[in-house]
């Protein structure tokens, strides 16, 4: 089920209604939800509910597993069999072909021709959220950081909560799990926070993204017929457009959560506003930003072993949050660009507090627009096409017909950066912004949200992030 | 959820579906106020214009940017209008006909590529183009009906009929791209310097054919409305296929002839029009004419229809 979708504007409410006016008990609750998101996530493909179940159940084996074990070489074979577990699901559904397909092209350039076996498997919606979900209560267990749930629905709600299930925020077992195990209070502020934010990603989502992706798509379709202007028109729209369309997702994401009664981290605090690529990583996709950082970089070594490891450490947790993203080589350059900027400021600039203004922003934004040709454009071949084309320098004002469109796709993405603006100047969190709203005033907003919606709204088949 | 909570809540619901049930109605009739005196453009200029003058016309023509971009009216007849629009198919130009005054004798031209009929992915969403019109016409608001795709939503906000085109009515209402009343719907293809570079590029692109053509229901059931409805109301139907720069894929020619022979519609293949003629100067790419191209093939299409039609 698609959070834009009239399934979803129908499935909401109700779940709303039944949960806080029909089910007062928490364990009824609980199960009320539980139900939901497997009809959320079954809605999509009832057959993958068995491996996010498979998945859950092994978790909550395995977590209790290393609580209860007291010697640490046992705890540790315990853990490494939930990393195996997960990652091996994981790189079955989304890494086989490529790592196979890599291999043959590896081994065909030192002469031996074979045949590698390619599956034909479909990637389940939400793969990579709900196994980054499920390592992090186990990591989080073996470090002694929390203690495991002793109860199963809770442990599987807290792996499917559908607000979250398919594309994050990756929420951690110590945040969600209190959570769901503590009695819920209806807070009427809390609600309209979440009202407020839902139609505010509605709008990020449906008017700006999807409208932006109508033109990337016809530059990115089709290169060769594109100058200067338009592959750097188009890329910049499409840095836009991935930003409202996963911000979006997150906010109604969050906003339904809130509903229910739930607090979810933000996910996105304007980004494109960073003056460093480390402030960036530290405003975009937080949770996932966060969850590298914390399982994977700081596991690795961190900054505690002398300038050589951590800059090993930055490049590969780099390189391995691109190829989380998706098979592809174009999302591992993706990350080394990134992870190569990140070692620049770290080490040779020294920026961790350092601010440069609108120098730095300019600085990050041409940085991420950069790597931005790589995860956008089909393959390596298209990305490096794209460039060559960006940098031929051949900026002639022809649109190739696009004009028009192009002035209306400014028109809405002038509207959104409007308001990410007035959110920065005022330094307002969005997640805050509409739990102080007089009644008039959040009738008045979500009214003239909804018109946009009507006037505006873009077909869309997914939201980008499904696909990783 | 205590009982006051409840009521903040319905409060809220229902204000919020009172204050934008209205906005919605005053935004509404602001925009088809506007509308209905906008006459150029796509979105909704041409589809005004047509209703304006289809009573008056002799012969119409329909379809895609096909046909829109390859018949050059002012060959055929001073009452000729071309109604194609791009990207659009066989659910609006069968409601566009259906518009029609009936009894009136016209010559109604069809421009269907013949891969329109096999087109799996065809879902005749097409005809939501026309959704502006739904509460001012009937016969659209039939056919919308119908077609199923108008969900609840759209009956309470009736906005999502102008979905996209706010911008092109306020655009088109202060700006009008031409002078409508010289503009008899033919929209040639002028390349400029970057187009022509890229021409033999476009050219060259080879597509495989589909070997396993299974008719679309839909596609179909469009098009014998539009077979049923000429019959009807005195019309002559003649379904065309303007050219294409090397048609390879014959297979859903010969059964759309087959088809058409069998709803006894006159039908003219001009896939392979310009044979072995054709110059890449006749092109923008392998399925649109250029400007020099489109005027060729309407001058052979001209003269063959006043060799068979009276009009």
């Amino acid at each position: 089920m698609l959070f834009n979708s009239l399934e979803y504007i129908i499935f909401l409410p109700l779940v709303f209604v039944v949960y806080w006016c029909l089910f007062t008990k928490l364990k009824h609750q609980n199960i009320l939800l539980l139900v939901a998101s497997y009809i959320f996530y079954g809605w999509w493909d009832w057959r993958f509910l068995f491996l996010i179940i498979f998945s859950s159940l092994v978790d909550y084996l395995i977590g209790l597993k290393i609580f209860h074990t007291q010697q640490q070489t046992k705890r540790q074979k315990w853990l490494i069999a939930s990393l195996v577990s997960n990652l091996g699901i994981l790189s079955l559904f989304k890494y086989f072909n490529f790592f196979s397909s890599s291999l043959q092209d590896m081994l065909l350039l030192l002469g031996w021709q074979v045949d590698t076996i390619t599956l034909n498997l479909i990637l389940p919606i939400g793969i990579s959220f709900y196994t980054f979900q499920t390592l992090s209560y186990t990591i989080d267990i073996y470090r002694g950081n929390l203690q495991p749930s002793k109860n199963i629905i809770s442990f599987f709600l807290y792996v499917s909560f559908f607000p979250q299930l398919v594309a994050g925020p990756i929420e951690r077992g110590t945040n969600l799990l209190p959570q769901i195990n503590a009695p819920r209070i209806f807070k009427y502020e809390l609600f309209k926070a979440g009202l407020f934010q839902i139609f505010i990603g509605l709008v990020r989502k449906m008017v700006i993204a999807d409208s932006l992706g109508v033109y990337v798509d016809s530059v990115y379709g089709y290169p060769e017929a594109q100058n200067s202007t338009t592959v750097l028109v188009a890329t910049i729209f499409y840095a836009f457009q991935i930003y409202f369309d996963f911000a979006g997702y997150s906010d109604i994401a969050i906003g339904s959560a809130k509903l229910l009664g739930f607090h979810f981290n933000q996910n996105f605090n304007l980004p494109y506003f960073s003056q460093s690529i480390t402030e960036f990583w530290r405003r975009w996709h937080i949770s996932l930003s966060f969850w590298l950082r914390d399982y994977l970089y700081i596991s690795l070594g961190g900054n505690r072993k002398g300038i050589t490891i951590t800059y090993r450490n930055l490049m590969l947790t780099m390189l391995l949050g691109g190829l989380w993203h998706g098979s592809s080589w174009n999302f591992v350059i993706w990350g080394g660009i990134h992870g190569i900027a990140l070692i620049f400021e770290r080490f040779l600039l020294n920026t961790r507090d350092k601010k440069f203004g609108w120098v730095g922003c300019l600085y990050t934004f041409l940085i991420v627009l950069v790597a931005w040709v790589f995860f956008r454009a089909k393959d390596l071949k298209s990305a490096l096409f794209i460039l060559n084309k960006l940098f031929e320098m051949n900026f002639a004002l022809n649109f190739n017909n696009y004009l028009n469109l192009i002035i209306k796709l400014s028109f809405f993405l002038t509207l959104g950066v409007s308001f990410d603006f007035f959110l920065f100047k005022k330094k307002i969190p969005l997640e805050n912004i509409g739990k102080d709203f007089s009644l008039i005033k959040l009738i008045g907003w979500i009214t003239l949200l909804i018109l946009m919606l009507t006037l505006f709204y873009s077909n869309s088949e997914n939201f980008i992030y499904f696909q990783f | 959820m205590t009982e006051s909570n409840i009521l903040r809540i319905v409060k809220l619901v229902i204000l919020i579906a009172i204050f934008s049930y209205l906005l919605d109605k005053l935004v509404f009739i602001s925009l088809s106020g506007l509308s209905n005196q906008v006459f150029s453009g796509h979105k909704v200029g041409k589809l005004n214009h047509y209703l304006a003058a289809k009573d008056s016309m002799k012969v119409l023509i329909f379809g895609n940017s096909r046909a829109n971009r390859h018949i050059n009216t002012t060959l055929i007849s001073e009452q000729t209008f071309n109604m194609g629009i791009d990207g659009k198919g066989l659910a609006f130009t069968s409601t566009l006909v259906k518009l029609l005054p009936i009894k009136k004798q016209q010559l109604v031209i069809v421009n269907i590529d013949p891969q329109q009929l096999f087109d799996k992915s065809y879902d005749g969403n097409d005809i939501m183009h026309l959704a502006h019109k739904y509460h001012h016409i009937t016969t659209i608001a039939t056919s919308i009906d119908h077609s199923g795709w108008r969900n609840p939503l759209h009956s309470f906000y009736w906005s999502l009929d102008y979905n996209n085109k706010p911008l092109s009515i306020i655009k088109h209402y202060f700006l009008p791209e031409y002078n409508y009343k010289k503009f008899t719907g033919y929209e040639p293809i002028v390349l400029n310097k970057t187009q022509m570079q890229t021409r033999i590029e476009k050219l060259t692109h080879t597509t495989p054919c589909d070997t396993l053509l299974k008719l679309n229901p839909l596609a179909m059931y469009y098009l014998k409305e539009i077979v049923s409805f000429c019959k009807k109301n005195n019309k002559e139907l003649l379904v065309i296929n303007s050219p294409y720069y090397q048609d390879a894929c014959k297979d859903d020619n010969i059964l759309m002839t087959r088809i058409l022979k069998d709803l006894n519609v006159s039908f003219w293949d001009y896939g392979n029009y310009f044979g072995k003629k054709s110059t890449p100067d006749f092109w923008q790419d392998k399925e649109h004419l250029s400007q020099r191209g489109a005027n060729l093939f309407s001058k052979g299409l001209s003269k063959k229809l006043k060799s068979v039609y009276n009009f």
